[in-house]
């Protein structure tokens, strides 16, 4: 059992975290900060169910993407199964890297060739539930196991969600490229792929 | 959470999901990535990589895209926010 008087500081170093997931997945700084606020606010509440020695970081991201789903449950969109279907697998590698490289390393060229707003912009347009999936395991690091935890569906989901999701995001992102002729990105001009 | 039509497990093997005409699978690749393969399979990955350039870019493509895109998601709270969470926690104290 937990101790709430050691709360703040047993909590505190997965602020910035929680913040940079919950940000990814309001789309705007004002319901991040609501988010994270109500996420630790019920962690408070519920701290002495929480179990001292088990994976407390995950704990609250389970509490930060439960709040997640019930506010914005209204609005979430099952995803259409026809806008994640069909993309091939290496979908952004065989579009960009195998002609265009010019010997720089794999980040070296998607540093010239995306901005991060881009990536933003495309992480932002996955589906609630695919981007969850890919914010925890791509971003935050946690396993399909934690993932299953935290989501509270069976791992064999998560696997599922996370190859769809990661297939999107690599055609959202190869939109952007494609629609400026496979070049650079303006905002990146300093870096020039020749 | 709404119910998706996702199929839990793994998918069909067919030759499209092999990066080039060898032999790992790009479902393979992702296991050796997020350590899913137990010893022996990821030695033999590993060992594939070592003889085929193909096979090692695409695996550094996928390591270099995921770490490119975390470093741009990646944001640390705003300090007054930080702040405002940290009152609101002391004043339940």
């Amino acid at each position: 059992m937990a101790d709430q008087a050691t709360f703040v500081e047993d909590t505190e170093p997965f602020m910035d975290s929680l913040y940079s997931t919950a940000l990814r997945l309001t789309g705007n700084r004002a319901d991040a900060e609501d988010l994270v606020q109500e996420t630790y606010l019920r962690a408070y509440r519920s701290y002495e169910s929480f179990e001292t020695g088990t994976n407390l970081r995950a704990w609250l991201f389970r509490i930060l993407t439960n709040a997640h789903i019930n506010r914005y449950r209204a609005r979430q969109r099952r995803p259409e199964e026809t806008e994640l279907e069909d993309i091939e697998d290496l979908y952004l590698y065989r579009r960009i890297r195998p002609e265009n490289h010019h010997g720089q390393s794999a980040e070296d060229q998607l540093m010239d060739y995306f901005s991060e707003a881009e990536v933003v912009k495309a992480v932002e347009a996955l589906p609630d539930a695919y981007r969850m999936a890919v914010l925890l395991a791509d971003v935050e690091g946690f396993s399909y196991k934690e993932i299953a935890e935290i989501l509270d569906i069976p791992v064999g989901t998560v696997m599922s969600r996370l190859h769809r999701g990661r297939k999107s995001l690599q055609k959202e992102l190869y939109e952007f490229a494609a629609s400026r002729g496979l070049t650079a990105s303006p905002a990146n001009a300093t870096h020039s792929v020749n | 959470m709404e119910e998706l039509d996702d199929e839990p497990g793994g998918r069909v093997d067919n030759e499209s999901d092999r990066p080039f005409s060898c032999n790992p699978t790009v479902e393979e690749l992702y296991n050796y990535i997020d350590g899913y393969l137990d010893d022996s399979q990821r030695a033999e990955f590993r060992s594939h990589l070592q003889r085929c350039n193909g096979c090692d870019d695409v695996y550094h493509f996928e390591v270099g895209l995921r770490s490119f895109i975390g470093s741009r998601v990646r944001q640390v709270m705003p300090p007054d926010a930080r702040r405002r969470i940290m009152d609101s926690l002391e004043n339940l104290f």
